[in-house]
């Protein structure tokens, strides 16, 4: 059987800058792949290609074999019409570090927007549903806050519940922990901790070394755009080959 | 110290509004400066508004008895009417086209963004009346609007001549809005967070699901007030077709104080008129507003009372 997800040399340039240089990632079903590195080593924007919110300028992605918003044809890739990439990205649930909840709806209107908007879901039904994931990430007694009145921790849960509620087959997580308090870092990290354990594959853009160790299936170390080391969390974190790695864990430790 | 012998900080607490508490100060009063200047200023402008409101009543050059008479005359009903009509027509046609130079404004196609610019350029550019009286004597210029493929063949083809004032007065109004309002709904979707509509594209929704459904709600908050503004503006404006002789409400009462020369009288019941439909925009921009703010209202309140589930 294939990778659950596959990018295939990527390679995406802002400017002059090359943020992400020809960088090949496989990922298995129910993996756990953390992405590490320097802020600049372009670990964000390798997240932000595999949806393809950032447009890789060459490479491709794919899901279960399926190409991101291209098709093979005569041997080229061409464009497909911007509603398949939307289909296709219901594949791919994603968090991001300013949570980014939409203001003027409340949690369950948060969670249940998409269902609902994009796959015509029954209303009543997806309340529901909304609740359960809002229980699972323990924000029962929050169902009907607006994000203006939780606090981050419990905003990045909700973020979390919603895009569950699309039931991905992959989550892609862009440091979801790097604007929050440090006494609220915990309640995010358990909620994603459960998650992978309950089997969701993921991919973790972080700066948590102790998540990347205990939770992270694979540790990728990236700088200047590039894949510069990944092995098992063992295998990097403990007893990295590359100078670069030593020396940016050395700091981190 | 009981709060008995001291009178003084309960009522100040009361004053405000503050539930009174039963408990001694802690400590001595508080007592507030008295602002002098801020009393003076007050008792002057007190007396500045008396005086108005009182040569208003005294002065018999208004003649009130016939702002009375010609108030709700039918010449002048029918010009109230008039201006809505236009105000509301040249409005929607005008948002209409505003929201999509807006797009056109933001849009990845650089002709596309140059296009939008010539328009709020030009229309921008074009004081109203001029564009008012050019319009109304586009017969000079094209005799036929074609409706069809340019240099091609036209479906149909407009005649200019026979225009109407009023159909003249719509399009001009139409796209002087249009210019101006495309920049707010341009500015205001630009002040959404691009986070809101990254979120909506990862969840799968389409880019026009998005503007609708997650930028349009947050851009409207921004857009509301200069857009109501714009339209304030608009229904006053609008008192410039008396030049190309449209009935509206202005051009109705020149119309009655030619004729019995009652001129002041007659331009204060045009006054009263622009006033009420004014203030009524007024009221309804502040129930819109109000309503569009519960959400974010709400935010400082919830957060005591834990919600069960």
């Amino acid at each position: 059987m294939t990778a659950l997800l596959e990018a295939h040399h990527l390679r995406k340039a802002f400017g002059h800058v090359v943020a992400v240089d020809d960088v090949s990632l496989e990922v298995e079903r129910g993996e756990v792949v953390c992405l590490i590195g320097r802020s600049g080593s372009g670990k964000s924007t390798v997240l932000r290609c595999l949806n393809h919110l950032d447009p890789p300028d060459e490479g491709w992605v794919a899901v279960e074999d399926e190409i991101l918003g291209y098709e093979r044809r005569g041997g080229r890739l061409r464009q497909l019409p911007a509603r398949t990439l939307a289909r296709q990205r219901r594949q791919i649930g994603m968090v991001f570090q300013q949570f980014n909840l939409f203001p003027y709806l409340t949690a369950t209107e948060n969670v249940i927007e998409a269902p609902i908007g994009v796959l015509r879901r029954n209303r009543a039904e997806q309340v529901e549903r909304a609740h359960e994931l809002l229980h699972r990430v323990g924000l029962s007694h929050r169902i009907d806050a607006y994000p203006g009145q939780l606090s981050g921790g419990e905003q990045q849960r909700v973020a979390i519940a919603r895009a569950l509620a699309m039931q991905p087959k992959v989550m892609l997580f862009d440091e979801p922990t790097s604007a929050l308090d440090p006494e609220l870092v915990r309640e995010v990290l358990e909620v994603m901790q459960q998650l992978a354990e309950d089997g969701m594959t993921m991919v973790v853009v972080t700066h948590e070394m102790r998540f990347a160790r205990e939770v992270g299936s694979r540790v990728v170390y990236l700088d200047g755009g590039r894949i510069v080391e990944q092995g098992t969390a063992e295998e990097v974190l403990t007893a990295p080959q590359e100078e670069r790695t030593q020396r940016f864990l050395s700091r981190m430790l | 110290m009981t709060s008995a012998t001291n009178p003084a900080a309960p009522d100040q607490l009361r004053r405000r509004g503050r539930p009174t508490p039963e408990r001694a100060p802690a400590t001595e009063p508080l007592v507030p400066r008295r602002h002098f200047i801020r009393t003076a200023l007050a008792i002057v402008v007190g007396v500045y508004l008396i005086a108005i409101v009182h040569s208003l009543i005294t002065n018999e050059r208004f003649n009130w008895p016939v702002v009375g008479r010609y108030l709700f005359d039918p010449l002048v009903l029918g010009g109230v009417l008039n201006t809505i009509l236009l105000t509301v027509l040249a409005m929607v046609f005008g948002l209409l086209l505003a929201f999509f130079v807006a797009q056109f404004a933001l849009s990845a196609s650089r002709l596309l963004r140059a296009a939008a610019l010539v328009f709020v350029w030009l229309f921008r550019s074009v004081p109203l009346l001029v564009l008012l009286l050019l319009l109304y004597n586009i017969g000079a210029l094209y005799e036929f609007i074609p409706v069809g493929v340019p240099f091609g063949p036209a479906i149909i083809e407009l005649p200019t001549t026979g225009i109407s004032a009023f159909a003249v007065a719509v399009i001009a109004f139409a796209f002087h809005e249009a210019a101006y309002s495309s920049e707010i709904i341009r500015a205001s979707i630009q002040s959404v967070p691009r986070g809101q509509a990254e979120a909506a594209m990862a969840l799968g929704m389409s880019g026009s699901r998005t503007m609708v459904r997650i930028v349009l709600p947050s851009a409207i908050r921004v857009a509301l007030p200069p857009l109501m503004n714009q339209l304030i503006m608009m229904l006053k404006g609008t008192s410039i077709v008396a030049f190309i002789a449209f009935p509206d409400l202005l051009f109705s009462v020149q119309k009655i104080y030619t004729v019995n020369y009652e001129v002041m009288p007659l331009l204060v019941v045009a006054s009263i008129w622009y006033f009420i439909l004014v203030s009524t925009l007024t009221i309804v921009q502040q129930l819109i507003e109000r309503r569009l703010a519960r959400t974010t209202r709400r935010r400082g309140t919830a957060a005591a009372p834990a919600v069960t589930a």
